[in-house]
């Protein structure tokens, strides 16, 4: 089950980061090029993926 | 249950994201903005703009000296702006006007004393040399539409002015892209990846937003399929460049 959670976090992490970057390319130009870029992009799925974490409903014990 | 509502805000705020930030565009008298870079070599602003389907505009300003070639239907307009001064030339299939603040100068295509006319107007014009010069310094990438429009209208400019050297470069040019083999293209590296994946996402994104800027307020369909697209091209793109650089 916690396997599938993950599993499930990092789909959403995928989704949420290839919809958001296309315009943070468009809205900041030294996005394009790859080392700014890249590093945006990891940041940005680091992100989303820590805050799904913090957010994420768990059973209480 | 609150928690599950926090998730999904998270989720849906993101995809709201797009919407929030197409918003901060700016609209103007010339279209919208769909293109603005610094050029390096001139620090001069240049600017695209689209005010519809077959309605763009180029922009090069440099402090108060600014170019710019309109291409609407048919007709080309250049202007070159200095604060007051203008000099603005347009012209399409069947006629040439000249602007420059004395009043209209119309030349009809056929004409055979157009170019005297044309000469005795502004063949001594400092501001029209000015833009040309400030054009012929952006350094824009070899074979990109940009850098066929900034040498297309050096060349006009130039030749209102008397000078054929706009002319040369614009055939030396065109030489040189003409004497370009092409090649089968092939990715070499990751940089390959990344700037193949910028270009198709930068592109979904124009496209996104055109989509929403063409439908009315109340048609729910109509933005949930700019939505639906959009969420494909961008979904697609990134899962291309992932394969590109072979994370899976």
């Amino acid at each position: 089950m916690r396997m599938a959670v993950l599993v499930l976090q990092l789909l959403i992490t995928f989704v949420v980061t290839a919809l958001v970057m296309p315009a943070l390319l468009f809205t900041i130009p030294a996005a394009r090029n790859d080392r700014f870029g890249l590093a945006l992009m990891s940041g940005t799925a680091i992100l989303v993926f820590v805050v799904l974490r913090l957010v994420w409903p768990r059973r209480r014990a | 249950m609150r928690r599950n509502a926090v998730v999904f805000g998270l989720v849906t705020a993101s995809l709201c994201v797009p919407a929030v930030a197409g918003a901060a565009d700016r609209e103007t008298d010339r279209g919208r903005l769909i293109h603005v870079v610094k050029d390096p070599a001139t620090k001069a602003d240049v600017r695209i703009y689209e005010a519809g389907p077959n309605d763009l505009t180029l922009e090069v300003a440099q402090g108060a000296l600014s170019v710019s070639k309109r291409l609407t239907n048919g007709r080309a307009v250049t202007t070159v702006r200095e604060g007051r001064n203008e000099v603005r030339l347009s012209f399409d299939r069947a006629e040439f006007v000249i602007n420059d603040g004395r009043g209209e100068l119309v030349i009809a295509a056929g004409s055979t004393d157009g170019a005297r006319q044309m000469q005795a107007r502004i063949g001594q014009s400092a501001l029209v040399r000015r833009g040309a010069d400030l054009i012929g310094r952006v350094k824009a990438q070899t074979n990109s539409p940009l850098a066929h429009q900034l040498r297309s209208t050096r060349a006009l400019l130039l030749l209102m002015v008397g000078d054929t050297t706009g002319r040369d470069e614009l055939a030396a040019y065109m030489r040189q892209l003409s004497a370009t083999k092409a090649r089968p293209v092939s990715l070499q590296s990751p940089t390959d990846c990344w700037n193949l994946y910028a270009v198709e996402a930068i592109a979904a994104w124009m496209e996104y937003e055109q989509c929403y800027a063409a439908i009315p307020w109340w048609d729910v369909l109509g933005m949930l399929a700019c939505d639906v697209i959009y969420d494909m091209r961008a979904i697609g793109a990134f899962s291309w460049w992932v394969h590109c650089v072979a994370l899976s």
